[in-house]
């Protein structure tokens, strides 16, 4: 497969991307949380993976591109780094030198508090210096904690991500936001890489030719294969790489329990695309109290049930990488 | 999988392999349930109500289908799978005390269902329910007629001179109770039966209250010998379609109770005090019973919006489908419906409305206009 410079967010996200076996030795990670939903543990689940990940001896960034409401700090009970990522738009300020220590080893965090008036939506071009400077940076594993919504730059960088994870919470409205939030990223993934194929025209067609926004992937891909057979293959591939990681946060019954992997068989069955669930968040008041003090949950309350499933939630994430870097 | 055709298989649409054993699809069958049932989460606000209702029905075929061994049998033959049963049936030796396919209790408590049916209805109901209920939870299930859904009772009520029952199962005879209440003559005589015990049927005119009570007798015993399968990880339906739940096995009504119930519904709309008592009482709504099978058509969106107390009006505003249509829609009026794609979604629309079963509604709405007016569909 060809390899495409990355010019662009469009060429960044639209393209394959090289698989990460092609890519020699360590290689980091970017893993994206997100989930269109406010207020469901996003940046709780972003701070304690990274500290999980940071203790199991990985080297982690935390990003908080949550750019118009950045906590991630709060979450981990530091005050707010004195450099944000408004210096790399603004000031072309290298990400390396914003990333501040968290008093974790292992751990530091890129703010991404952003007070000027319209920074919070950067413009593409923006966006891009970002983007290339979050894929170039020395770290491990990059965590990206995405804020609430459907906006560009969100799903974006979670396109971005090696690893989209998807937080949600076990009731309606968070699944149905959630749903959205994932139909917009795969439709974004599909448009670009149409478009960066050289057939958005047919893809568009395939997609309205139904009038129903839920066409699965398979049959786009199926329609433009009939016209441009090459095409279809990278645009198959392309889109089975959206393969998002799912993390169902306070759960509280057993039935909730049972929500993640139910997600992931309707997701497939409708949509004919895999997705890794990572496992449950029990509902926990410690977790609530730990944010209350503003301490994160894995230091604070290290035993309780929330911090277990937050282990075993990064556990997971890492295990998915395992068998591509030992090759 | 083995299938040489693009269709999917049934064993697709459950996920499991052609060879699974009966325990397996019965697990299949547990989490579609769990996955795409009217109560799941994950598929809320994934697709629209239309896919998600026809991936249900295929789940439901799927089920009706495999969990049957007689018709998974002839399923296997017809995509070109021969010997499967074989296997299966072998894996349930392995598992379980009653081989599925011996000729034994099987072979003979169907044709003998049958017989009974046809020529004395009363006395038959109690014997067969204990053969059936023998056959449920001392076999592994395959004898699960029982099991099977929609399918087998159909072909159990056959039986009883044709007028009966197809889908006791889901919601007691509607078609022969609810429109019976519904133009019976009015309360009065009703006392004698609301005292019965069989509360599954609607208070109706004593002309048909003798048919009735057998009809419910046997639609109880039906129901009944299907609980204990569920208990063996089977729903009698998989409440994918509808919700589940077996009505017979509802309390009976207290003795104290006002006799009032069956007629009214379709009148009283609001009256909270009443709701106890009628017909639907497990959703606390006061519902028209409508079997699984049922074919909608105008007058009976009709009649179950005005078991609501709804008018047009009403519907129109909490739908906003627009009251012209509405009124096509209820009078049959084909010709001056929109086009399909429209008119299902107002269908779907309204069946939600009326806490139908949208998938349902459309499909066998559309089926009748089709056959009416030729309209391609």
């Amino acid at each position: 497969m060809k390899r495409y410079g990355l010019n662009n967010v469009v060429e960044l996200v639209g393209r394959p991307r090289p698989r990460s076996d092609d890519a020699p030795g360590r290689r980091r990670r970017i893993v994206a949380v997100g989930g269109g939903k406010g207020g469901i543990g996003k940046s709780l689940v972003s701070a304690n993976l990274g500290i999980a990940l940071a203790r199991a001896g990985h080297r982690v960034t935390l990003v908080d591109v949550d750019l118009g409401g950045a906590n991630l700090h709060t979450c981990l009970g530091i005050n707010q780094p004195q450099g944000t990522l408004s210096d790399v738009v603004t000031r072309g300020t290298p990400l390396e030198a914003l990333a501040a220590p968290t008093g974790i080893e292992n751990l530091s965090l890129v703010s991404g508090a952003m007070d000027a008036l319209d920074a919070a939506n950067p413009r593409a071009q923006a966006r891009v210096r970002l983007v290339e400077q979050l894929q170039t940076l020395d770290t491990d594993y990059l965590v990206l904690d995405l804020g609430a919504g459907t906006s560009l730059h969100t799903i974006d960088f979670f396109l971005v991500a090696d690893h989209g994870v998807l937080v949600l919470l076990p009731e309606p409205t968070s699944v149905e936001n959630a749903y959205r939030f994932l139909k917009a990223a795969l439709f974004r993934r599909l448009q670009q890489t149409a478009q960066a194929l050289g057939v958005a025209h047919v893809a568009e067609a395939a997609l309205e030719s139904q009038g129903s926004a839920t066409r699965t992937p398979a049959e786009v891909v199926k329609t433009v294969a009939e016209s441009h057979p090459d095409a279809a293959v990278l645009l198959e591939r392309s889109l089975r790489d959206f393969r998002v990681k799912l993390v169902v946060n306070q759960v509280r019954s057993p039935a909730d329990q049972s929500v993640g992997r139910a997600v992931v068989a309707a997701w497939k069955k409708f949509f004919g695309l895999d997705m890794d669930y990572l496992g449950a968040i029990a509902y926990d008041d410690a977790a609530w109290q730990t944010v209350r003090k503003r301490r994160p949950l894995l230091l604070d309350a290290a035993g309780s049930a929330a911090a277990t499933g937050m282990i075993s939630v990064a556990e997971a994430l890492v295990a998915l990488d395992r068998p591509r870097v030992a090759r | 999988m083995t299938a040489t055709t693009e269709e999917p298989t049934l064993y697709d649409v459950l996920e499991v392999e052609p060879e699974a054993s009966l325990d397996e699809l019965r697990a299949a069958v547990e989490r579609a349930r769990e996955t795409y049932g009217t109560e799941s989460l994950a598929v809320y606000a994934l697709v629209d109500e239309t896919q998600l209702d026809e991936v249900r029905a295929k789940l439901d075929e799927a089920a009706a289908v495999l969990l049957d061994p007689t018709r998974r049998a002839s399923y296997d033959r017809s995509i070109g799978r021969f010997g499967t049963s074989t296997l299966w049936a072998e894996d349930d030796d392995d598992e379980a005390p009653l081989p599925p396919i011996e000729p034994g209790p099987h072979a003979r408590a169907a044709p003998l269902d049958l017989d009974a049916g046809a020529d004395e209805v009363e006395e038959e109901p109690p014997p067969r329910q204990h053969a059936l209920a023998l056959d449920l939870s001392e076999g592994p299930g395959p004898f699960g007629r029982g099991g099977g859904s929609a399918p087998p009772p159909a072909g159990v009520g056959e039986a009883p001179a044709g007028d009966a029952s197809p889908a006791p199962l889901l919601s007691g005879d509607w078609a022969a109770a609810v429109p019976a209440a519904a133009r019976a003559s009015p309360p009065p005589e009703v006392e004698a039966t609301a005292a019965e015990p069989e509360d599954d049927a609607p208070a109706q005119s004593p002309a048909a209250r003798d048919r009735a009570s057998e009809e419910v007798e046997i639609s109880e015993a039906v129901a009944e010998d299907v609980a204990p399968s569920s208990g063996g990880g089977l729903p009698p339906s998989l409440g994918l379609r509808f919700k589940p739940g077996p009505p017979p096995e509802r309390p009976e009504i207290p003795a104290a109770a006002p006799p009032l119930p069956a007629p009214v519904p379709i009148e009283v709309a609001a009256m909270p005090e009443h709701l106890p008592e009628l017909p639907a009482r497990r959703d606390g709504r006061i519902r028209l019973d409508i079997p699984s099978d049922a074919e909608f058509n105008g007058e009976l969106l009709r009649r179950v919006r005005e078991s609501y107390g709804l008018s047009l009006q009403q519907v129109a505003e909490r739908t906003r489908i627009t009251r012209i249509h509405l009124e096509n829609v209820e009078a049959d009026r084909y010709d001056r419906l929109p086009a399909t794609v429209y008119l299902r979604g107002i269908l779907v629309n309204l069946a939600r409305e009326l806490r139908l079963d949208p998938a349902r509604v459309s499909k066998t709405y559309l089926l009748a206009a089709q056959r009416a007016h030729g309209r391609a569909f």
